[in-house]
C-alpha cells in the first residue's frame, strides 16, 4: 500500500528547501519552538546590551523590589530585584547564557561520543557491537543526578566540571539512535558499492554513511540538550551546579525558595522562563523529527 | 573456449552463522555449496534461481566483499582475497539491484561518479576527473546537467544509468550485474538492458548478469548457470539450456515464466507448495522434495554434475543423467 | 449479464508539495461477475490508487470523485463509512502484494480467519473454525487445523500469499480485488500462485480486479484488460484482442521492449520507449502519452484525445486509426 503513493518514475521530488517549507506549515510546532528558541538565543547573546543593570551590582537598598505589574515596583527594575537588590531582568538575560551555553556544549560534547560509539558499534557488529552495546546498558543503570552530584561534590563544582560531568551521563541516546540508525545505513547498497570501489573502512563512516545521519543526529541533539538544560538547573538548585553568583535560573530557583509564600514572583519567572526554554526545544525536536522521517506519521 | 578464465570459482562454499532469537543456539546457513564458475574474457555469464538460492552470495563472493569458507575465487589465476582490495575494485566493479538504496542520497551525481576516481587517485587532477566523469555520463546517456543533482531528483531508470557509470568509471573489464533491471518498469528495464549490452560491445566487457527473469537471462547472456539452494544444478549455453533444460528444476523455471501469450493460461509445475527450509537443506539432491521426477536415490545421495548431452554444459540429477545415458 | 461494478469517470486527487496530482484522471470500467479484468500499467500509472478508491481505502488526503460508482446496484459514492466497512472484506475483499498488509503479526493465523468471518455474520465460532480449515485446505496449505494455531511469521512468503487469500474468501466475497499479488514472490511460487487464483474465481464466481504491471500475467489471466498509462486508460478490451492487435502506442510499445523468446534475438536492441512519464501534477491537455511516442503529431495536444473502436468492444485513446492485427506493424 505504501508504495501507490511513491513518487513515479520521472516524477522528482520537490527540493529539500521546498520540503521544509512544505513541513512547516504543516508542523506549526516546529516554528513556534524554532522562534522561541531563535528569540531566548538572540535575548542570551545581547545580553550585555539588553540588561538595563549590571547583573552582580548589589544593591541593599533595593532588595526584593517587585515586578512592574506589581504594587510597589520600580521603573529602574521592570522585574524587581532579588534578596541582594540585584536586577532581576538583567539576572534573567544572563542566566539563559548559561543555561543555553551548558545546553548546547553538553550537547556537543555527549554527542561526540554518543555518535562515535554509536556508529562503531552500528557499523562493526559482532563483538565491538556487543561490547559496546554492554557499556551503553551499564550507563543506562546508573542515576544519573546522584552520579552526577556525586561527581561534582569529589571534583568540586565548576563550569568545566559541570558540563564535563553531563556530557559524561548524557550520551546513550545517541549511542543508541547513531547505532539503529548505522546498522541500516550499513545494509544499503551505495556503502556496499563504496566498498567495492575500494573505499576504506573510516571514509565509508564518514563520508557515506555520517553524512545520512546527519538528520537523526539534530533531533537527538535537540532532545539532548533540553535533557541537559534541566539537569543544569536541577544541579544548580541543589547547590552543586553553576556557583552563586553567577546567575543561573536554576540557582535563581533555589535563591528564590526562601520567598516563596510572598514573593512567588522571584521563583515563577526563572521558572516559567525554563519551561518554555525546554518546551521550545522539544517541540522543536519533535517537528524536526516529524520533517526527517515523515513515514513514522502516516 | 581455450581462452583462460578472467573469474573463477572453484568449488567455493560459504557459510553464514545465523542468530535465530534469543537463547537459541546460532546455525550455520551454507549459502553457497560447491560452486564452480568460469568467466572468460567477453563473455556474459548468467546466473538464474529463486530467492535464498545463493546468487547474490556469489556476486559479493566474485567482488571480494565476502571470503569463501573454503574454495577459491580467482581473479586472472590469482586467489581474490590475496589481492588488495583496491586492485580487485579496478578489475570487478557492481551494478545493484536496487537504484534507490544503491547511490548515497547525500551525493551529487558528479561525486559519486567521481568517488571510484578519488579513491583510486586515478586522475592527473580535479579538471581530469570533472572530463572523466562527464564523458561517462555521457557514455551511459545521462544528460550533463544532471551532474548536479541529487539521486531523490533523478529517475529510478537515470538513477540505474548513474550507478552503471559508476561501475565503469575506473574502466574495469568485469561488471557483475545482481538484478540490474529487476526493480524498474519494463519500459525502463528496455532501456537499461540496450545500455548494458551497448556497452558490453564497446567496452569488450565481461559481465555476469544474475537475476530471476528468464527471458531477460536468455535475451543478455551467452552462458547460463542455474542455482537451487546454493548449488549449481544446471549449466549451459544459453541456446541449449533454453532450447532444452535438462534438470527438473531448469525444467519448471521456464514452464513457470508467463509469456505474453493470451489464452495458454497458467502452467502447473508440479512444484508442491513446500520451499525448504535453507538451514536445515533436505539430504540428498536437496530438489527431490519438489521434484515431479523424484526417486529413491533423490534423497538418499546428491548428484554431482555431469555431461548433459547435446553439446556442452554440465546437469546434476541423477534422473536427467539416466536420460541422458539413454539416449543416443 | 449485469455488472457487478461499475466505473464511470473516476478521479482521485491528491495534494502534494507543488499542486494537486491528478493520479488517476476519469477512467471507467465494468466487471461482470465470475470473469476477470485486468488493470495493468507501470508505476504511478495510478492503478493501485484505483483499487484502494474503489475499496474507500484511499489516504484521508486523497480526494475521490466519479459520475458513477456501484457495486451490486450499491452506489458506493455516497456510502457511509459505516456501511462500506460493511461491505468491505464481506461482499468486496482485497489482497495486497505484502501479506502482512493484512495479516496481524501478533495474532494466531486461525484467531483471524474466525474473525474475519464473525465480523460480518453471525456464525458460532465452532462454525466458522471449521469454513476457516476447509479453505486453508482449499488454497494448498497442507494440515491446516494444525496450523491454525501459528502466527503468520511461521509461514513462507508464498504460504502468507495462501493465507492472505484464504481471509479474503472467509464470508464468500463476489468481487475480489489483487493488487500485485505476486509481485515480491519467486516465478515458481508466482505461478502457483496465480493458477490457484484462477481455480478459486472460476470455483466460486468471483468478479477479479487483477492489477499488475506484468503483461505476462495479464495475457494467462485476464478476460478483459485496461493499460493504463498517466492516470488515464489508454486502451481497453478483451484480451486475446488487444493482445493480437494492440491499437495504442503505448500498449505496443510494452508488449515490445519486453524480450520475448522467437520474437526477440537475444543480444539484440529492444524497442525501448523513450523518455519518462510525465508529472500528473496540475493540469493536463491532450494525450500524456505523447512525449514519448514516436508518431506523435500536433493534434495530440488537443482535448479531448479521440475514443477510438478497433473491433468490438476493444477500444483506445488515440489520434491514430486502427491498424490491423499484427504489433510488428509499429515502427
Amino acid at each position: 500500500m505504501s508504495g501507490a503513493l511513491a513518487p513515479s518514475e520521472g516524477i522528482a521530488g520537490p527540493r529539500p528547501g521546498a520540503r521544509v517549507l512544505a513541513a512547516s506549515a504543516r508542523h506549526p510546532g516546529l516554528v513556534a519552538g524554532l522562534a522561541v528558541l531563535l528569540l531566548l538565543t538572540v535575548a542570551a547573546l545581547a545580553a550585555p546590551l539588553l540588561a538595563p543593570h549590571d547583573p552582580y551590582a548589589q544593591d541593599l537598598a533595593n532588595r526584593i523590589v517587585p515586578p512592574a505589574w506589581m504594587d510597589g515596583a520600580k521603573t529602574a527594575h521592570p522585574l524587581g530585584t532579588d534578596h541582594l537588590g540585584r536586577d532581576y531582568l538583567s539576572r534573567l538575560l544572563y542566566g539563559a547564557r548559561v543555561s543555553l551555553g551548558i545546553g548546547l556544549a553538553v550537547a556537543l560534547l555527549s554527542g561526540l561520543i554518543g555518535t562515535a560509539l554509536g556508529v562503531t558499534a552500528g557499523y562493526f557488529g559482532g563483538r565491538i557491537d556487543m561490547i559496546i552495546s554492554f557499556v551503553v546498558t551499564t550507563r543506562l543503570a546508573l542515576p544519573i543526578v546522584l552520579v552526577a552530584l556525586a561527581a561534582v561534590a569529589l571534583v568540586g563544582a565548576s563550569l568545566q566540571t559541570l558540563v564535563a560531568v553531563m556530557a559524561l551521563l548524557l550520551w546513550d541516546r545517541y549511542a543508541v539512535v547513531m547505532r539503529a540508525a548505522t546498522q541500516q545505513m550499513r545494509s544499503r547498497a551505495f556503502v556496499t558499492a563504496a566498498r567495492a570501489v575500494g573505499c576504506s573502512t573510516p571514509r565509508i563512516i564518514v563520508a557515506e554513511i555520517l553524512p545520512n545521519l546527519a538528520n537523526q543526529l539534530i533531533v537527538v541533539a535537540t532532545l539532548e540538550m533540553a535533557q541537559a538544560i534541566l539537569l543544569e538547573a536541577a544541579l544548580s538548585f541543589l547547590g552543586l551546579g553553576v556557583q552563586a553568583p553567577i546567575p543561573s535560573w536554576g540557582l535563581m530557583i533555589a535563591e528564590g525558595k526562601e520567598h516563596i509564600l510572598f514573593e512567588p514572583w522571584l521563583i515563577f519567572m526563572p521558572g516559567a522562563l525554563l519551561v518554555l526554554l525546554v518546551l521550545a526545544i522539544n517541540t522543536l525536536g519533535d517537528g524536526l523529527r516529524d520533517v526527517a522521517a515523515p513515514s513514522t506519521r502516516a | 573456449m581455450t581462452a583462460a578464465p578472467l573469474l573463477e570459482l572453484r568449488d567455493v562454499r560459504c557459510d553464514f552463522s545465523v542468530e535465530r532469537g534469543f537463547l537459541r543456539a546460532r546455525r550455520t546457513l551454507r549459502a553457497v555449496d560447491g560452486v564452480s564458475l568460469a568467466l572468460r574474457p567477453g563473455e556474459t555469464l548468467g546466473i538464474v534461481g529463486e530467492s535464498g538460492c545463493g546468487k547474490s552470495t556469489v556476486a559479493n563472493l566474485m567482488l571480494g566483499l565476502i571470503r569463501p569458507s573454503a574454495g577459491a575465487v580467482l581473479l586472472s589465476g590469482t586467489p581474490i582475497d590475496r589481492m588488495d582490495r583496491r586492485a580487485v575494485a579496478q578489475r570487478v566493479q557492481p551494478v545493484f539491484q536496487d537504484p534507490y538504496a544503491s547511490l548515497n542520497p547525500r551525493k551529487t551525481v558528479r561525486a559519486i561518479v567521481g568517488l571510484p576516481l578519488s579513491v583510486h587517485g586515478a586522475a592527473a587532477d580535479p579538471g581530469d576527473a570533472a572530463r572523466r566523469v562527464s564523458a561517462m555520463l555521457d557514455m551511459v546517456g545521462l544528460p550533463r546537467h544532471l551532474a548536479d543533482s541529487y539521486p531523490g531528483e533523478l529517475s529510478g531508470g537515470q538513477r540505474q544509468r548513474v550507478a552503471i557509470a559508476r561501475a565503469l568509471v575506473l574502466r574495469p573489464n568485469i561488471v557483475v550485474c545482481d538484478e540490474p533491471t529487476s526493480a524498474l518498469d519494463v519500459s525502463v528495464q528496455a532501456q537499461i538492458l540496450n545500455l548494458l549490452l551497448d556497452l558490453r560491445r564497446e567496452l569488450g566487457l565481461a559481465m555476469v548478469f544474475i537475476s530471476h527473469n528468464l527471458a531477460v537471462v536468455e535475451h543478455v547472456a551467452q552462458r547460463v548457470a542455474v542455482m537451487y539452494l546454493g548449488r549449481v544444478v544446471e549449466e549451459a549455453t544459453a541456446a541449449a539450456l533454453f532450447r532444452a533444460a535438462r534438470h527438473p528444476y531448469t525444467q519448471a523455471l521456464l514452464l513457470s515464466v508467463l509469456t505474453p501469450e493470451p489464452g495458454r493460461g497458467i502452467p502447473d509445475a508440479r512444484l508442491g507448495a513446500g520451499f525448504p527450509d535453507p538451514l536445515a537443506p533436505p539430504p540428498g539432491c536437496s530438489f527431490h522434495p519438489r521434484c515431479p521426477l523424484a526417486e529413491a536415490r533423490c534423497a538418499a545421495t546428491a548428484p554431482a554434475l555431469a555431461g548433459r548431452g547435446e553439446g556442452e554444459g554440465t546437469v546434476a540429477c541423477h534422473v536427467a543423467g539416466a536420460l541422458n545415458s539413454a539416449m543416443p | 449479464m449485469a455488472a457487478l461494478l461499475e466505473v464511470e469517470d473516476l478521479h482521485v486527487r491528491l495534494p502534494v508539495a507543488g499542486g494537486t496530482l491528478h493520479a488517476v484522471r476519469g477512467i471507467g470500467f465494468a466487471l461482470q461477475p465470475g470473469r476477470t479484468l485486468c488493470l495493468v500499467g507501470e508505476s504511478g500509472c495510478g492503478k493501485s490508487l484505483t483499487a484502494l478508491a474503489l475499496m474507500a481505502l484511499l489516504p484521508r488526503r486523497a480526494a475521490r470523485d466519479a459520475a458513477r460508482l456501484s457495486f451490486a446496484g450499491t452506489d458506493l459514492r455516497s456510502l457511509p463509512e459505516r456501511r462500506m466497512a460493511a461491505l468491505r472484506g464481506d461482499r468486496m475483499a482485497m489482497i495486497f502484494q505484502d501479506p502482512m498488509t493484512s495479516l496481524n503479526p501478533t495474532m494466531r493465523v486461525g484467531t483471524q480467519l474466525v474473525e474475519a468471518l464473525r465480523r460480518h455474520r453471525r456464525v458460532s465460532a465452532a462454525a466458522a473454525r471449521d469454513r476457516a480449515v476447509a479453505l486453508l485446505e482449499r488454497v494448498g496449505i497442507a494440515g491446516a487445523a494444525a496450523r491454525l494455531g501459528q502466527y503468520p511469521h511461521q509461514f513462507s512468503g508464498g504460504q502468507r500469499q495462501r493465507l492472505m487469500l484464504a481471509m479474503a474468501l472467509m464470508c464468500e466475497p463476489q468481487l475480489l480485488v489483487a493488487d500485485e499479488p505476486t509481485t515480491a514472490l519467486d516465478v515458481t511460487i508466482q505461478a502457483q500462485i496465480l493458477r490457484l487464483l484462477a481455480e478459486v474465481q472460476r470455483e466460486l464466481g468471483l468478479a477479479l480486479l487483477l492489477i499488475t504491471h506484468d503483461l505476462g500475467i495479464v495475457a494467462r489471466m485476464a478476460d478483459e484488460v485496461a493499460v493504463m498509462y498517466a492516470g488515464e486508460i489508454v486502451e481497453r478490451g478483451p484480451a486475446a484482442a488487444v493482445f493480437a492487435a494492440p491499437q495504442h502506442p503505448y500498449t505496443q510499445g510494452l508488449l515490445n521492449c519486453i524480450p520475448a523468446p522467437g520474437r526477440t534475438l537475444p543480444g539484440t536492441p529492444l524497442a525501448a520507449i523513450a523518455g519518462v512519464v510525465p508529472s500528473l501534477v496540475g493540469d493536463w491537455r491532450g494525450c500524456a502519452f505523447r512525449a514519448r511516442c514516436s508518431r506523435a503529431r500536433p493534434a495530440c495536444a488537443d482535448d479531448p484525445v479521440p475514443t477510438r473502436t478497433a473491433a468490438g468492444r476493444h477500444s483506445y485513446r488515440c489520434v491514430l486509426s486502427p491498424a490491423p492485427a499484427g504489433r510488428e506493424a509499429a515502427p
